[in-house]
């Protein structure tokens, strides 16, 4: 499973499209670092909007794009089927490719959450400041499985997109149950809770605001609760995953 | 020699080619073995169910669960990391991992076979194992700047690389170059040599006559034919063709059968012809084949 993994990471290295979905987020760092000088005073804080929007993009993109295409390339192409001939699980290729896509994102977060950190000079705890970059890990986490698990069943496109709604639909939520509460009518409200406790909460996880409105004010508690959240999103998507992947016919 | 190396019974597959249409019966009672030792060629027309047979056999697909059906290898019917450590397998096309070079590709399934634990070291049986199909100096290459017969060659490396006790090679030939054939036929030969069991599909059934003891022919989803290669063209193989000169001088050309054709010698003889030569029409494992028509796809046009 480890080996999966470290030689899917060796691999998407060397991938164009994480390739120009680092080049993207190096863009929006650089033009991060060029708002942040211009606009006196409030330097850091564009600065950490923007590089962690720039930090978010990058994570979401190849969540997104690499995780939907991983396995049903591996099966199109049959690559799958040498490494399934070796003494190793279904379980433990899948993990390992999913391990592998996660590596990535976590050498982007850690290195790009340490230049926020300098660039702001060293100012607040590194904890706090990667708690900011924790957050957005894990909603990539979160979409990595979903695409991932969607990637079973779907086309490679179609799964794209239906990760893609989810990510839009889980950071809309809160002001999905805030609208329909506002329009007083049952269904909306009951819908809205429903559509809030089935998809996962992604907004919760995105503390790069909270960091610029009330500085520091993430409580121990709520990272907890969206630490826990989002570990339970993760495991069971992964199990959905591995278990559609078991029996799927590699044709 | 005693229990097969692989041995397959009454194996069925329903492809659903959609929610309406009816599911497609690709696997019709699929049963045959392959005994130890032996290179086996499996035959058959495209479509007729090569690929999806290999594929159950190594539960890339999981064939319908009816209950008199069994794959076993070695003897054995669970497919445990053991006996998979014991098998190798090289796909009909071999796309490999692009990104990789060819010495990262093969260690990577060296160390996946659980190689760290023999006494060879990784990079030697590597390059020993490259040698062998003539691929010495693109160890540093990627993956995605190989040819086509490249990648099969390295698919084939790929799969000997743990001196398997059993071969599973779909279509080990195509792509590949009159050199890179006869080094395939060469490699073969070695394996079975070293004790290790062949199964492998091919169309190029000249290849076959060369190499295999053993067959299996599948059209249409079911087995027509399992067993010795000698058994099979016997079988099949009716007729000789024998050309003389009569008395006259006269040329002549009949078709006599096997059975009478020592009689049919004699009179030529006994009335003084002269024997020009007698050719046995049906001997091979290609003419055999060439004799039926076989149908690409599913029609009607073959004895069931
Ligand atoms: N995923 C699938 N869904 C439906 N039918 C399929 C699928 N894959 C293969 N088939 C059908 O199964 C049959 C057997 O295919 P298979 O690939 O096993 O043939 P083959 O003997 O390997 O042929 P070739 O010599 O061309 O490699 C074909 O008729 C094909 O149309
Ligand atoms: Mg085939």
């Amino acid at each position: 499973m480890i080996l999966i993994g470290l030689s899917t990471f060796r691999e998407l290295l060397r991938q164009k499209l994480v390739h120009i979905i680092l080049f993207l987020a190096g863009l929006i760092l650089a033009v991060s670092f060029m708002a942040g000088t211009l606009s006196l005073g409030e330097e850091d804080r564009i600065l950490f909007h923007f590089g962690f929007s720039a930090v978010q993009l990058a994570l979401v993109g190849i969540s997104l794009f690499v995780g939907s295409i991983t396995i049903p390339r591996e099966i199109e192409r049959q690559t799958c089927l040498i490494v399934l001939t070796r003494p190793i699980d279904r379980l433990q290729f899948y993990l390992g490719k999913w391990l592998g896509v996660a590596a990535v994102n976590a050498v982007i977060v850690v290195s790009l959450t340490l230049i926020l950190w300098f660039a702001v000079g060293v100012k607040d705890s590194f904890w706090t400041v990667s708690k900011v970059g924790l957050g957005i890990y894990f909603e990539s986490l979160i979409l990595l499985a979903l695409a991932f698990w969607s990637s079973m069943f779907l086309r490679s496109a179609i799964s794209l997109f239906f990760s893609m709604g989810i990510f839009i639909l889980g950071h809309w939520l809160n002001e999905l149950v805030y609208f329909a509460e506002k329009s007083k009518i049952e269904i909306n409200i009951l819908l809205s809770k429903v559509i809030h406790a089935i998809v996962p909460q992604l907004y919760r996880t995105d503390w790069k605001s909270f960091y610029l409105l009330e500085n520091n004010l993430i409580s121990s508690t709520e990272f907890l609760t969206v630490t826990l959240h989002a570990a339970g999103w993760i495991l069971l998507l992964l199990v959905l995953g591995v278990w559609n992947f078991r029996r799927k016919d590699l044709v | 020699m005693s229990t097969a190396a692989l041995s397959v019974q009454h194996l069925n597959k329903n492809f659903s080619s959609g929610l309406l249409k009816p599911p497609k019966n690709i696997l019709k009672d699929v049963s045959f073995v392959v005994p130890s030792g032996s290179i086996t060629g499996f035959v058959g027309v495209n479509g007729a169910g090569k690929t999806t047979t290999i594929k159950c056999l190594l539960r890339f697909i999981f064939p319908d669960g009816n209950a008199d059906s069994k794959i076993q290898f070695f003897g054995e019917s669970e497919f445990t990391p053991e006996v998979k450590r014991r098998i190798g397998y090289l796909p009909e096309r071999p796309y490999l991992p692009e990104q990789l070079t060819a010495e990262e590709f093969l260690t990577l399934h060296w160390k996946l076979g659980g190689g760290q634990k023999s006494q060879m070291s990784a990079s030697d049986t590597c390059l020993k194992t490259l040698a062998r199909v003539n691929l010495l100096g693109v160890e540093k290459k990627y993956l995605r700047e190989f040819s086509k017969g490249m990648l099969q060659r390295i698919g084939l490396a790929q799969a000997l690389l743990h001196r398997p006790d059993l071969l599973i090679l779909d279509e080990p030939m195509s792509g590949l170059d009159p050199d890179g054939r006869r080094i395939v036929k060469d490699i073969l030969k070695e394996e079975q040599n070293r004790g290790a069991t062949v199964f492998f599909s091919s169309h190029l059934l000249a290849d076959m006559d060369e190499l295999c003891s053993h067959l299996a022919v599948i059209d249409k989803g079911s087995i027509y034919f399992s067993g010795a290669v000698d058994d099979f063209t016997r079988a099949e193989s009716k007729d000789s063709v024998v050309v003389y000169l009569d008395r006259d001088k006269t040329r002549k050309q009949i078709q006599v059968s096997r059975n009478e054709l020592p009689a049919k010698l004699q009179e030529i003889f006994s009335q003084q012809g002269q024997l020009l030569k007698v050719i046995p029409t049906e001997t091979t494992i290609e003419s055999v084949f060439m004799r039926r028509e076989w149908t690409a796809g599913n029609s009607a046009g073959r004895p069931s």
